[in-house]
Parts: structure tokens; sequence; C-alpha cells
């Protein structure tokens, strides 16, 4: 198999992912969009590691996946007192760290 | 020694106090409440000679740092004082029916009073600006008495031109008084070593214009525009004296110099004063350069040594010449009286054959001008003979040292003494004896006898009897043994006081007949006659008047010359300068505006511009920060990569 497939399917996702982050509105979307760029990143890492004989890349990317549950469930967490202090989820009106 | 001070400050100021209370009384009496006034304090003046009869009286206040102001009262000055204040009495009551139905007698009244203390305290003064002081406040009373009839204009003009002449020949003494002040001398008896010079020089020159010597003569014929009562006072007696008396002061302290320029000076204006009065119409006008050539004699008679002749002559002129006034005045009161302003009262050309109206003016009239004239017998002859034979002496000594100039002095002196008869008695017949064609018969006037008294008084005491024994020593006053003793006089020896009495005689007698037989017969001088060059000359008093016209016009054409050049060029250039100023600090204005102002604006604006650019970038909320996070990161590595 191409390892090119891999890259362009995974620049594909972590396009989609950053476009996700930068264009919505809503936190939990931008979480979506964050878990498609680790996505995409793993997917890079699982991809090189087929054609490299070590097994440190698969390990990188269960680290990676291990890492994103942690941060989605803290994200969600802050995310939920956050809807809960300010009845919105719109990260353009969260805004009070500003002045 | 304090009551003496409080004394003699009462004596000067009880005429001014009396001329003030005077204005609390009817107009009629207030003169007479004057004179009573005067006469208390003529009272008190002889008190005051027994005062300072043993010992002279000095008193000094301090008065500033370094400036203390000195009275010095000694025999001299008591004698003058008693001689001011008899005079001023005489005067406020010849005044009295004189200035009847006058405007502003009170005014009158004030006016002479506040002259006769100035003159006393001139006479009293010490210290150099006490002097000054009372110099000022004697010519500006004066000028307040000639400008009595303020409002005719040719008698104000008049008086402020005699007051003119008088500030110029002040500021010479001023000029004096600042040098020998400098010098440390700041009274007259601190002098006791000859006086500079120059400082002496300009002294003198005050002193010439108080007593009206060339070349300031001027301003006495101008003076008669005042009331004759105050020519009597002031023009005759007082006043012009004070220049004669400042120079008997310093007359010890005086260098020979100086003394040849007095004696020149007066003997110069002796025989120009007298050349004048022959052509004189103004029966005051005669007698006013009377006046200026006997204070001629008086400084020939310092110039020359014979100090004690020089003030016995200021003593006895000043009673004959008051008596001369007086009886000028009473004429003029007649003539007033008749004419009633139709005719000019005081032209001699309109009078004639007043003898047989005015007695006892005439009989006065006569005696006094006896006593000018200098004939045996009366005051003149002796106080006059004494100057006479002490120019002559004066002269010998320097002849004898081959300075035969000096021979100018005595010459013009004699000149003078022939001349002098010759006009008094050409005012005498014109005025009493010659006809006139004028309608001058008028019954029932009467003198009064506040009048007739003080001429006789006067008419009196200008007889030999009541200044020396002997009515042929002129050396004989009374008083010049009690006054002047401590006056270095010239020694005369007696060969020259006779030659010099005799010659002095005969010239008299010479110019009586002289003048007896050009006007004595009967002259009838009517108004309008035409003069020859010499008359002319001599009525205008030498054009006097005229130099001083152009002195001033040349001086001022002088100023305004200097005026244009001031304004052509000085002003110009500084106008220049103030125009560059203007231009060169605009153009600095503007590079500040646009230049300096503007950098700093722009630094403003830019940081401004660039501070909401870059504020824009930061508020738009997380998206587009990552946004830009993204960019940099890309641009960062595109750099690495590429380049």
């Amino acid at each position: 198999m191409n390892l090119n497939a891999f890259l362009y399917l995974s620049i594909f996702l972590f396009a989609s992912g950053l476009t996700i982050v930068l264009v919505k509105k809503n936190a939990v979307l931008v979480l979506v969009g964050i878990e498609l760029m680790l996505n995409a990143a793993n997917l890079n890492l699982v991809a090189f590691s087929k054609f490299d004989p070590k097994i440190s890349g698969q390990m990188f990317a269960i680290f990676v996946i291990v890492l994103a549950a942690g941060e989605i469930a803290i994200g969600l967490a802050i995310l939920i007192n956050v809807y809960k202090n300010y009845m919105t989820a719109n990260v353009s009106e969260i805004d009070h760290l500003k002045h | 020694m304090q009551i003496t001070g409080t004394y003699i400050l009462a004596l000067i100021l009880l005429p001014v106090i009396g001329g003030l209370v005077a204005y609390r009384f009817e107009k009629d009496v207030s003169l007479k409440v004057n004179a009573f006034f005067v006469l208390v304090t003529l009272i008190g003046s002889f008190g005051l000679i027994g005062m300072v009869h043993s010992e002279s009286f000095v008193a000094s206040r301090h008065w500033l740092d370094d400036y203390t102001l000195q009275i010095n009262v000694d025999r001299i000055a008591a004698l003058l004082i008693t001689l001011v204040y008899f005079i001023a009495l005489l005067v406020f009551i010849f005044s009295i029916h004189y200035m009847k139905g006058e405007k502003g007698i009170k005014r009158y009244g004030l006016k002479l009073s506040f002259f006769t203390s100035s003159m006393v305290g001139l006479l009293i003064s010490d210290s150099f600006i006490l002097l000054f002081i009372f110099w000022e406040m004697v010519g500006f009373s004066s000028y307040l008495l000639i400008s009595y009839w303020y409002y005719e204009k040719e008698k104000a003009k008049s008086a402020k031109e005699a007051f003119m002449i008088n500030r110029v020949a002040d500021a010479f003494l001023l000029i004096g008084i600042i040098m020998l002040m400098v010098q440390g001398n700041h009274s007259l008896s601190a002098l006791n070593e000859p006086l500079g010079f120059w400082a002496g020089l300009f002294l003198v020159f005050g002193a010439f214009g108080k007593s009206a010597q060339l070349p300031f003569s001027g301003w006495l014929p101008k003076a008669m525009a005042g009331p004759t009562p105050v020519s009597a006072l002031i023009h005759a007696a007082t006043m012009v004296t004070a220049g004669v008396y400042l120079l008997i002061r310093l007359s010890p302290v005086l260098p020979e110099s100086l003394k040849f320029v007095i004696a020149i000076v007066g003997a110069g204006t002796a025989f120009y004063a007298a050349f004048s009065a022959l052509a004189q119409y103004d029966i005051k006008s005669v007698l006013a350069y009377s006046t200026i050539s006997q204070l001629g004699y008086m400084m020939v008679g310092i110039g020359v040594g014979a100090t004690t002749s020089a003030a016995f002559h200021l003593w006895t002129h000043a009673f004959f010449k008051a008596g001369l006034f007086m009886s000028a005045g009473s004429v003029i009161m007649y003539m007033h009286h008749v004419f009633r302003h139709q005719y000019d009262p005081q032209d001699m050309r309109n009078m004639g054959g007043l003898r047989r109206f005015l007695p006892v003016t005439f009989v006065v009239h006569t005696i006094c001008s006896l006593a000018l004239a200098g004939i045996p017998f009366f005051s003149g002859f002796m106080s006059k003979g004494g100057i006479l034979s002490g120019s002559i002496q004066w002269a010998n000594n320097y002849g004898e040292i081959g300075f035969l100039w000096a021979y100018l002095v005595p010459f013009l002196a004699f000149s003078t003494a022939f001349l002098t008869p010759i006009y008094i008695a050409r005012q005498l017949f014109l005025v009493y004896a010659n006809k006139t064609n004028l309608p001058i018969w008028i019954t029932g006037f009467r003198q009064s006898y506040w009048v007739k008294a003080p001429l006789a008084i006067l008419a009196v005491l200008s007889v030999w009897f009541f200044f020396g024994l002997n009515p042929l020593n002129a050396n004989g006053w009374y008083l010049s043994e009690y006054a002047f003793a401590s006056f270095a006089s010239i020694p005369i020896s007696f060969k020259i006081t006779v030659i010099g009495e005799v010659v002095a005689t005969l010239l008299v007698i010479a110019g009586v007949s002289l003048a007896y037989l050009i006007y004595g017969r009967g002259v009838i001088l009517s108004v309008g006659q035409r003069r020859n060059f010499f008359a002319e000359f001599a009525f205008r008093g030498w054009f006097l008047t005229n130099v001083y016209a152009a002195i001033a016009i040349t001086y001022q054409s002088f100023c305004r010359v200097l005026a244009k050049i001031d304004e052509r060029f000085i002003d110009h250039s500084i106008d220049l300068l103030g125009v560059s100023m203007v231009m060169f600090s605009r153009s600095i204005g503007w590079i500040d505006r646009y230049l300096v102002d503007g950098i700093v604006r722009f630094s403003a604006k830019f940081a401004a511009t660039m501070g909401t650019i870059l504020g824009r970038l930061q508020s738009r909320g997380i998206q587009s920060q990552i946004l830009y996070l993204l960019i940099l990161f890309i641009s960062i590595i595109a750099w690495i990569l590429f380049l």
C-alpha cells in the first residue's frame, strides 16, 4: 500500500478539523474539530509505523488516544460549567478573560 | 540756642502766615493785615541783630545720609534781613493804595509775603542745598509776581521769558553746587580754600543770572510787567541782589582769575545797561536798566576786591532804587487816573510838567535820582565812590605788572558814571518839567498818605547822614567795621580815592549839564517819532532779547535736525530690526508648526493607527486568534523550509 494515500487522508482530516475549529461557533463542535485533528495525527503516526519495523509509532498513537480522552473529558466538564455560568456555548461570546 | 532757632523760624514764616491770615479779611484791609505782620517781623528782626551781635547763630539739621541742612545767621545776614523786611514793609504800605480796586489783592499779598520769606530764607541758608532751594523759591515767587496780571497775554509772556532766563542761569548755579558738593563742600561757611576755576565759574554764572548781569540781563526789563511795588521790592532791592550777596559770601574764596571775570562782566553790564537806559521811554524800563547798571557796579566792586563797597552799594541802592520805583509807581497811578486806558500810562513821552500835580513825588524822585547819579551828600556818591576808586587802584595794580587791559574796567565804570546822570535827569525832565501835548491837566487828585509816607521815608534814607558821618568819605560806612571786618578789602591809597571821587563828581556834573542841554529845554517827544540806529540799538537793549531768541531758534532747529536724524536713521534701523525679527520669528514659527509639530503629530497618529489596527486583530474572539496563530505558524515553517 502506498503511504501517500494515508497522508492525503490525514491531511484531509486535519484540514477538516482545523476548519471546524476556526469556523464553528459552538464549543462542542470545536472540541469535535480538535478530536478530528488529533485523529489525523494518529492516522499519520499509525501509517508511518506500518512502514517502520519499530513499534514506537503505534505506542505514540495510543498515548495520543489516551490524552485525547482525558482532554475531551476535562474540556466537556469545563464547557458544562461555562454553559451553566454564561448560558451559552458560543466561543465568540465567552470573552470575559479579555477584560 | 534753641530759642534763637525758633525765633528765626518764626521770623521767616510770619509774613507767609500773615498772607494766609489776610485771606480771612475783607479786600480793603487784607493788605493792611499783611503789612502789620511784616511790621511785627521787622521789629523782630531788629531783635535778631541783637542776638547775633556777639556771635553768629549756626544751626544744622541732619537731613539725609551725608547731607546736613545748615543755616548761618551772622551780622551780615541779620542786617540784610532787616533791610528786606524794611523795604517789604514800605512796599506793602505803598501797595495798599496802589493796588486798590485790583482783582485778586489777597493773592497779591500772599505772593509778596511768600517772596519776602523766600528771600530771607536765602539770606540765612548756609548749606548749598538749602541755598539752592531758596534760590529757586525766590525765582519762582518772582515769576508769580511778574505774572500777576496773568490774563494779559503780553505780561504773561514777559513773566515766562524772565523765568526761563533765570532757569538757564539757575542750571549753572546747580552745576557749580554739584561740583562743590562732589568735592565734599556742603556749605558756604565750610569753604576755606580758593575755589576751583570751573566750579567757581558756574557759581558766578548762577549769580550773574539772578543779578541780571550779561549775558542774562534781558530778563530784568521783562520783569517790569509786574505791578510797580513788586518791581520796587524784587527787582530793585532784594531778589536781584541775591547774586551779589552770594558773591560777597564767596568773595574770600574766589580766585583772582574769577574776580577778573566778575569785574569785566560787571563793568560791561554797567555800561551796557546805562547806555540802554538812555533811549527807554517806559518810565519803569529806565529804572530797570538803571538797576542792571548799578548791579554791574556791585559786581565791579566784588571783582576788584572792594567787597565792602559793593555791600555798601547794595545797601544804599536798595533804598534809593525802591524810592525811585515807588515814585514811578505813583506817577503811573496818576497817569492811569488821568488817561483811563486811553494812552499808555507808563510812557514818558505822554508825560510832562507833573511836578505841579505830584509835588511830593517830584521831590522824592529828585532826591533818589541824585543819590543814584552820585551827587555828593547823597548816599549813592559814597558807595559808588568806593567802587570807582577801588577799580582804579585794582587797574593800577594790574597795570604795574603790564596788564593794561585791566584799565577797561575803570574806563567803563567811569563812562557809566557819566551816563547815569544823563538818563536819570532825562527821566526827571521828561516826567516833571517838560510839557506834553496830551491832556493831563486834572484837578482834585490828592495823593494818599499811604503813598506819601513810604516815599518820604525812602527819600530821607537817600541822604548821606544815615550811612556815614563824612559825606565825602567813601569808606566811612557805619556798618563796614561792624559787619564786614572779616573781608579783606583792597587797600586804596588816599590819593586815588580823592581822584576817583573828584572825577566822578565832575562826570556827574557834566552828565547833568548835557542832559539839561538835550532834554531840559522843553523838548516834546511824541510817540510816533522815528529813532535813529543808535537810539533803536539802545532802546532794544542792544537786541539782547533778539539774541536770546536767535539762540533759542538755533537750538530748536538743531533739535529738529537731530529729531529728523533720529526719525530717519535710528528709528528706521530699529524698525528694520523689528521687522526682520518678526519675519525671522514667523519662519521659525512655521518650521515649528509644520515640521516639529508635524513629526510629533505624525508619530502620534501613526501610533494611534497602528494601535487601532493591531487592537482590531486582538479583539475578534478566540477563533480568529487561532487563525492568525496558524498563519504565523505556517509562515515560520515556510520561512524555515524555503529560505
